[in-house]
């Protein structure tokens, strides 16, 4: 048996009556609660009961965009040192901790001090001759070392010769290599590795205090904590977990704890786990494209560097430098906490200043000034790379509440929301350019003046140059040809299934209102938000396409294939 | 639904009459009150339609919207065809049926802010959709073209066939994927967990191909389907009926997984990329959903390596020794076949024998002693006290039910495992590490750059060279 509707039917049938659409009835800002405490703390409630849980995100105004120049990652950094515990949770005694700790920050920075002195290019030379040492090493000291760091490095001590003349030859040739009038350098390289036996023999003694190395997660996993986690962005730094609803004041004891009274133990371990992380985005073409062309596009704005920072300056970071930073930007004053779920909204507010009062708050002297100057003309970068090619276009555009933001939002959308969108029907579909639609967002940040931005990835033979063609026609129309309406509606309609939509997620919403307070100040932001892009017209989004997409305003960045010779590995085992 | 409710209101007022919150602070966080989470289980309902489907309702009615999932019983892919089902699932959606072309069928979902996705795996064909309730029978009606009248246009295949070669260009651009991939490989060869498409593959696949998957799949034995969100039980049987009413069940028989290889032999698999990390996979076959030891399993494994940081992998190899971001451990359960214990993490070349030898030692050390109970407590406690997030939202029961509905698998299956949780204790949890963990027998495989690595590799066993070359 067929069951046929007709088209058309189908296609009349189909009004939305929105307004009806929510059950309670209520809007966002009638169910929204909010406090500020005394010392500034904002406190943003929602209640929903459908279920014995909450989720609660602190967020605090700074990101990557708040960091002096040399000492880029520092937010990210402290995202990570801020589950290590504090003075009476994770220790089992903290002064004889701090005595170490101490010790451990001078040894880091003589480090520090050696290694500038050496500087990069030396100090590179003689840590791979290390590791070979290392590496060479019989099998039997191998097997002994194991995994301890300490009896490794000591090893290797053992094995780098004093004396220089044993050193490779063409290190005693070079006039500046070993050392000149004013250093020894090999004596100073072979104190670094004295100094890191040190430190790792100083993390193991402080190890004997430390009763939980993630306390946090020690404490809340057995009561039941999902998503229990936190992220860095350009513009903020947010703490986020989900609780069962009775775990609502053990919440408010460890956190205000957490920002009140926190440790920094084993951050020259943590340093290292940073490394790594790095190294896994340096191991992501399409990671190290898309800092590539951040760093292209922006000449003096903070959106151009990486979150995560630059390798030299994780690698230099101090503990100090980290409480200096800590000091400056985490303050009540610069944070929200958003809290959604099964809870009573004055028992919140209650607790909140039960544990929060006493938090002080400081002068936060940080809102971003530097200026993005006028771009001067097309960027266009290459990057050669192990991977298939990949493309990003950016224009600059300005931040909200700028009123052709909203229109630049709305039109990304209908370029590349959903099968409909103009992307995915040209270049995917028809011309079959790329291996799925290009996608068109505002980025990286949304706090300060941003990017309009296109990602595609070419597909086989298709090149780079035809796909970036073939999206100039695309935003060409734009310049030309008003936008349908039905397109318009069909955004439209998507956003208010959105904000009807959040409103069934605790993690939703506490996000919608958390990024609403980092990037405006303001949860209410989220509000505006929407109804500005409800009001955009097709004229708004013709005249922003003409204001922002010239070729003098934009960057090009993709990658190419690099050629690379066929590698012989060798096996030595094998014949 | 009313008397969950009641339950939270009453629930409510015992947290605002109980202690006054702005008593003295307690000095430790373990003198903070945890009352007791005093809720009821949400309740869904069941129906059967005349021809034999099964069908599940959540009813929440907070938001006008409604989720449903469908599942049908379907192939795994032929060993010549690898990627049929996924070609079929896509071109499905994306190519309409004879009356509704995709280009019309995406615009009235997309104007209507719904979703209809389709996907196969090795058993099944699934849908899952949302919209809001007063859209639901128009987007049936086009769930039900889509069934009965699938268009199936050869452009929409040869654009999934073109993108999925292009993907298979791609495959070796992530080092993470490809050490994922190859262990997988490795661990079941000739079998559909351990294939990939390949161009000889893509090229064989034919409409006719799609026509004969789709005309098995879509039938009334075996097929699941469920609501969830703003509507009624009423409603959501007369939807039903008139969007699958028609099926009929089948005699064809719909060819069920092959029986799995025999597990590889232990050994070292390397491949090389110029990288600066080293990605190292180690484990071997673990064992089936059926097996009494897996309520064990799960927290055996959640403290070795699955319970974040929590996990012991996590503490000595990352937070302790600062030697990667990303450390971990999965032991899986499938119902059809044994799954994999499977322990990674990745790390700078010159720490990378360090961090595998680290990585070995933790996994020999535990399977010899298991945990300790301290850890057994912890994690036990986490299980049972996760128990309400299985809860937490409609569309997440929605998704839990039909599939256990669809693998003959009791509804309850979470009160069950929350008992069995509770009544396990730490020497259970020793027994599996000492039963299910075989340090000795173990693959490992790396991708990076062993040149650079501060042991060789063959201090961990004779090594065998993956091709990464491209196909």
């Amino acid at each position: 048996m067929l069951y046929k509707i007709p088209l058309l039917l189908v296609l009349l049938f189909i009004c939305n009556s929105w307004a009806a659409a929510s059950s309670s009835g209520m809007t966002l800002e009638e169910r929204v609660n909010e406090t500020t405490l005394d010392n500034g703390l904002k406190v943003v409630v929602v209640e929903r009961h459908s279920a014995p849980v909450l989720f609660a995100l602190i967020t605090f105004r700074v990101g990557s965009c708040h960091e002096s120049l040399d000492r880029s990652g520092l937010s990210h950094f402290l995202e990570h040192m801020l589950g290590k515990g504090t003075k009476s949770i994770g220790t089992s005694n903290y002064k004889a901790e701090a005595r170490i700790m101490a010790r451990m920050e001078e040894a880091a920075r003589e480090i520090r001090a050696r290694q500038t002195a050496l500087t990069n290019w030396r100090y590179d030379a003689f840590d791979a001759y290390t590791v070979k040492v290392k590496a060479d090493l019989p099998l039997e000291a191998r097997e002994q070392i194991g995994a301890d760091e300490a009896i490794g490095l000591r090893e290797v001590l053992t094995r780098l010769p004093d004396d220089i003349q044993e050193l490779p030859e063409e290190w005693r040739k070079s006039e500046w290599m070993l050392a000149d009038r004013k250093h020894n350098y090999w004596q100073m390289f072979k104190e670094i590795i004295a100094l890191r036996v040190e430190m790792a023999e100083l993390l193991e003694r402080q190890k004997q205090y430390i009763t939980e190395s993630e306390p946090l997660d020690a404490i809340y996993d057995p009561r039941g904590a999902a998503m229990h986690n936190a992220f860095t962005t350009w513009d903020q730094t947010s703490y986020m977990v989900g609780l069962p609803a009775n775990c609502l004041e053990l919440y408010m004891f460890l956190e205000s704890d957490r920002y009140k009274n926190p440790v920094f133990r084993e951050f020259y371990a943590e340093r290292e786990v940073i490394m790594e992380e790095m190294r896994l985005g340096e191991n992501n073409p399409d990671e190290v494209l898309s800092d590539i062309f951040f760093a292209a596009a922006f000449d003096a704005h903070p959106y151009g560097r990486p979150i995560i920072g630059w390798r030299s300056d994780v690698g230099n970071t101090l503990r100090g430098d980290m409480e200096e930073h800590f000091r400056r930007y985490y303050a009540p004053n610069n944070c929200q906490i958003t809290i959604i779920g099964a809870v009573d909204t004055k028992r919140v507010f209650a607790l909140t200043r039960k544990y929060f009062s006493d938090w002080k708050p400081a002068e936060i002297a940080y809102e971003v000034t530097v200026r993005e100057p006028e771009q001067r003309g097309e960027k266009r970068i290459t990057v050669e790379l192990d991977a298939e090619p990949q493309l990003y276009i950016g224009w600059h555009i300005p931040a909200a509440p700028d009123p052709d933001y909203y229109a630049l939002e709305m039109m990304s959308n209908i370029l590349s929301m959903g099968a409909t969108s103009r992307f995915y029907r040209s270049i995917f579909t028809e011309k079959q350019l790329t291996a799925g639609s290009p996608y068109a967002y505002t980025g990286p940040g949304d706090r300060y003046s941003n990017l309009f931005i296109v990602d595609a990835t070419p597909r086989a033979p298709h090149t780079v140059e035809e796909v970036e063609t073939a999206t100039y026609a695309e935003i060409d129309r734009l310049k030309t040809e008003l936008v349908s309406a039905r397109e318009m509606e069909r955004i439209r309609n998507r956003m208010r299934a959105w904000e009807l939509g959040r409103m069934r997620s605790n993690q939703w919403l506490a996000f919608s209102l958390s990024s609403s307070f980092a990037v405006r100040g303001d949860w209410r932001a989220t509000i505006d938000h929407n109804r500005r892009m409800m009001a955009v017209t097709p004229e708004d989004i013709q005249r922003a396409a003409n204001k922002y997409f010239t070729k003098t305003n934009r960057t090009v960045a993709y990658s190419v294939k690099k050629e690379t010779p066929a590698v012989e590995s060798e096996s030595p085992e094998k014949k | 639904m009313k008397n969950v409710k009641l339950i939270y209101i009453f629930a409510l007022v015992v947290l605002i009459l109980a202690p006054n919150v702005e008593a003295k602070k307690p000095k430790r966080y373990q003198d903070v009150p945890i009352p007791t989470l005093d809720w009821k289980l949400p309740q869904h309902q069941e129906y059967r339609l005349p021809n034999g489907i099964e069908g599940l309702l959540v009813e929440d009615h907070e938001v006008a919207m409604v989720d449903f999932y469908f599942k049908f019983n379907a192939p795994p892919d032929p060993s010549d065809k690898v990627g049929l089902g996924e070609i079929t699932a896509w071109a499905l959606r994306q190519g309409g049926s004879v009356n509704i072309p995709g280009d019309s069928l995406n615009d009235i979902i997309e104007f209507t802010a719904s979703g209809v996705y389709i996907w196969t795996d090795d058993e099944a064909i699934s849908i899952w959709g949302n919209c809001l309730s007063e859209h639901l029978p128009t987007i049936l009606s086009l769930v039900r073209e889509l069934i009965d009248l699938p268009a199936y246009p050869q452009a929409k295949i040869d654009l999934k066939r073109g993108t999925m070669l292009e993907e298979i260009r791609r495959k070796n651009d992530q080092p993470q994927w490809v050490a994922s991939r190859e262990f997988y490989k490795l661990m079941y060869p000739n079998h559909p967990w351990g294939w990939e498409t390949s161009e000889n593959s893509l090229s064989t696949i034919s409409r006719d191909d799609l026509l004969t998957y789709h005309n098995l799949v879509f039938r009334a034995d075996g097929c699941v389907i469920g609501f969830s969100g703003d509507l009624t039980l009423d409603r959501a049987l007369e939807l039903s009926r008139q969007t699958f009413g028609h099926l009929t069940q089948s005699e064809e028989e719909i060819a069920g997984l092959p029986s799995l290889p025999p597990p590889p032999a232990p050994g070292v698999h390397y491949g090389h990329k110029e990288v600066n990390q080293a990605y190292i996979y180690i484990g071997h076959r673990s064992i089936r959903y059926d097996d009494p030891r897996r309520i064990a399993s799960e927290i055996m494994n959640y403290i070795l390596g699955g319970g974040g940081f929590q996990s012991i992998l996590m503490k000595r190899i990352r937070v302790d020794a600062g030697l990667t971001y990303a450390v971990g451990s999965r032991f899986t359960t499938p119902v059809e076949g044994e799954g994999v214990f499977r322990a990674g993490a990745s790390t700078r070349l010159d720490q990378s024998g360090r961090t595998l030898e680290l990585l070995r030692k933790t996994i020999i050390e535990y399977a010899a002693n298991g945990p300790m109970l301290e850890e057994f407590n912890k994690a036990r406690d986490a299980f049972v006290n996760s128990y309400v997030w299985e809860y937490d939202s409609s569309i997440k029961i929605l998704g839990r039910l039909v599939y256990l509905k669809w693998r003959h698998l009791p509804l309850d299956t979470p009160q069950l495992d929350l008992a069995a949780y509770q009544k396990l204790t730490r020497d259970d949890v020793k027994r599996a590490a000492q039963e299910l963990l075989h340090p000795d027998d173990m693959l490992i495989v790396v991708v990076g750059d062993k040149s650079k690595m501060d042991r060789p590799l063959e201090d961990f066993g004779a090594v065998q060279e993956i091709n990464l070359s491209q196909p």
